[in-house]
């Protein structure tokens, strides 16, 4: 079934239309999630709680064929906010693996650190333009941004990080 | 050519992802995340008179630890009031005013569907109502807001007045508190109707207004407040590079003070506004300019500006000082866009440049940047909703602002409709951050 059909069901509360429509979207719900958190637990945990919310508000869904952005704008609030209420907590945890290859690891917490650093705004069109491969417009969409205006700050964020890794180069290089 | 370094980083972490391992609970959690929901539709009716008892009594109890003494008791005796303490604590001006007891008690509701809208207390003078409200039955909405106010009178009759509230959309957790300030001058009705439309969404997107009208009838007494204010003439006119700028009079309510200025209509320069203004007294308190409506155009050359308020406290000396003035010549207020050639043809100076023109959908993004001095940024928007072309004069809703705060500037998105115009464009300035420094202080008394 198309999505738009899958919606209007899950609205006259059919549960299995429903579970089939976030089970098409769970990879990628699970993928944005698991880059805010960085630990399959949290991410687990907003799949969860996405479905919830998606499940009370799906009638209140007036363009089915917008679901896409409208759950991940519903996981982006989520993450958002559960982010701060980390940071009130103090409970933010950083759970470090093993992995095969040590050198991609660090590569990727390097990166992943400088990403962190960048405003909010910034970290949000870097995280949906480079881990979930979205198109500008699409982005545009879910952050509710004029598509120049997106642009503009994924250059700025580029030019940032750019930056940034040239101060690290200097600092490493320059013995 | 080579990679950049952080686009080699950004496409490792993005294979990263792609290989990223999708654990085995993830359908678990689908059908929890299902059943919490089906629970909480069932649960709703049953919980919703306990919760809001509690929340009530949490509220009092983190409220009272701190607040003023004279506060505290004045809340434990009525009830229901200490989210008003939250609400004014930017302005200390009200604060007093409440701890002087200047607050009346209404507590009068209205409900439509399990959703009541409660008026808890006004705060009331002549040149001012604030209302603090409540809204419970709500547990059901992620988020809810205000979508239409509206002041009545007895008679039925619209009360003309400036209405400010917060349109933000509030995250909902079993109620909400808030306020809406309503300005006027002089006329004070005691019976108002107050009504309002409330909304609910799961974000800005899916924003729906409830088809009822929620509507509380009240009264306030008048006696309370009657020809309570303090009138200061100053009539002191300032010269900063030959613009006369006259201070007339300050008038002080309750809820606020008031200023009135004018401009000598031969000046060279249209004034947009000060910085850093306030008033200040012998000891160097000062009351700023922060609340709610902080000017009101009269004319083009007349203003009054809004100050916190000093009624409770009554310095013995008052002065008025700022340190500078946004200012453009009058021959200088254009700014002028060749859609064709995508650039400006006129402008203030340099510090505004055009970024971009767009087409989305049925309209044309224009984006500008505008530079800063470093000193601050102006909280307004800079450039008016109102542009010509060469044959007719049109308006669009939608400019959008933010702060690039790692180089001092400043970037509007203004979104206009998408028709055959014939260039150029015109627009003018609501405000430019182009400034006369100079430090000026007047005395009030």
């Amino acid at each position: 079934m198309e999505i738009e059909q899958l919606v209007k069901e899950a609205q006259k509360k059919n549960d299995d239309a429903f579970y089939e429509l976030i089970s098409i979207h769970k990879v990628q719900l699970y993928k944005i999630a698991y880059s805010y958190f960085n630990n399959e637990q949290d991410a687990l945990e907003a799949i969860q709680e996405v479905t919830y919310r998606t499940y009370l508000k799906i009638n209140k869904l007036k363009y089915p064929k917008y679901f896409n952005t409208w759950i991940i704008r519903i996981l982006l609030n989520y993450c958002n906010d559960e982010i701060k209420r980390k940071k009130r907590m103090n409970k933010q945890q950083i759970e470090i693996k093993v992995h095969q290859n040590e050198n991609e690891f660090i590569n990727r917490l390097e990166i992943e650190s400088l990403i962190e650093n960048l405003e909010p705004k910034f970290q949000e069109i870097i995280k949906l333009k480079y881990i979930q491969d979205l198109t500008i417009p699409q982005i545009s969409q879910i952050l509710e941004f004029p598509e120049g205006t997106v642009k503009t700050w994924l250059n700025k964020s580029l030019k940032i990080l750019r930056k940034e890794l040239e101060r690290e180069g200097e600092y490493y290089d320059g013995k | 050519m080579m990679e950049n370094k952080e686009d080699h980083l950004l496409n490792e972490l993005k294979d990263h992802y792609s290989k990223l391992s999708i654990p085995d609970q993830m359908d678990q959690m689908i059908n929890n995340g299902i059943m919490k929901a089906k629970k909480k539709q069932r649960l709703k009716r049953s919980t919703y008179v306990t919760t809001i008892a509690v929340s009530i009594l949490m509220l009092l109890f983190v409220t009272s630890i701190r607040v003023s003494p004279v506060f505290a008791s004045f809340v434990t005796n009525i009830p229901g009031l200490s989210k008003v303490v939250e609400l004014i604590n930017y302005d200390k001006g009200l604060q007093s005013a409440v701890d002087n007891g200047f607050i009346q008690v209404i507590g009068k509701s209205d409900e439509h569907e399990e959703i009541t809208f409660t008026v808890d207390s006004v705060i009331i003078d002549e040149s001012k109502l604030i209302v603090f409200y409540t809204i419970t039955g709500i547990e059901e909405y992620n988020y809810i807001s205000l979508s239409k106010v509206e002041l009545l009178k007895s008679n039925g009759e619209r009360y003309k007045v400036g209405t400010s509230y917060d349109h933000n959309i509030n995250e909902v957790e079993d109620m909400v508190s808030n306020k809406i300030d309503f300005s006027f001058h002089g006329d004070t009705p005691e019976e108002f109707t107050l009504n309002v439309n409330i909304s609910t969404s799961e974000n800005a997107d899916t924003e729906e207004n409830l088809p009822y009208t929620w509507s509380v009838p009240f009264q306030v007494d008048k006696t309370l407040f009657e020809n309570m204010k303090h009138i200061y003439d100053i009539n002191q006119t300032v010269n900063i590079e030959d613009q006369l700028i006259t201070f007339e009079k300050v008038t002080i309510y309750p809820t606020r003070s008031e200023l009135s200025i004018s401009f000598d209509e031969n000046n060279s320069k249209k004034i947009f506004g000060f910085d850093d203004l306030r008033i200040v007294d012998q000891s160097k308190n000062e009351w700023s300019t922060n609340n709610g409506v902080s000017a009101v155009h009269i004319s083009d050359h007349e203003r009054l500006l809004y100050f916190d308020s000093n009624y409770f406290y009554e310095p013995d000396e008052m002065y008025i000082e700022f340190k500078s003035i946004r200012t453009l010549d009058k021959d200088k207020l254009e700014l002028q866009v060749d859609l064709e050639q995508q650039k400006l043809i006129k402008a203030p100076d340099e510090n505004i440049t055009l970024e971009f023109i767009n087409e989305k959908g049925g309209e044309l993004e224009i984006g500008f940047r505008i530079k800063y001095d470093g000193l601050h940024q102006i909280r307004s928007e800079e450039i008016s909703h109102e542009f010509h072309d060469s044959s007719a004069t049109y308006s669009f809703r939608t400019s959008t602002s933010s702060i690039l705060s790692n180089d001092n500037a400043k970037e509007t998105v203004l979104l206009i409709p998408k028709r055959e115009y014939s260039n150029p464009l015109t627009f003018s300035f609501w405000d430019y951050p182009a400034r006369i420094y100079e430090d000026v202080q007047i005395k009030i008394k």
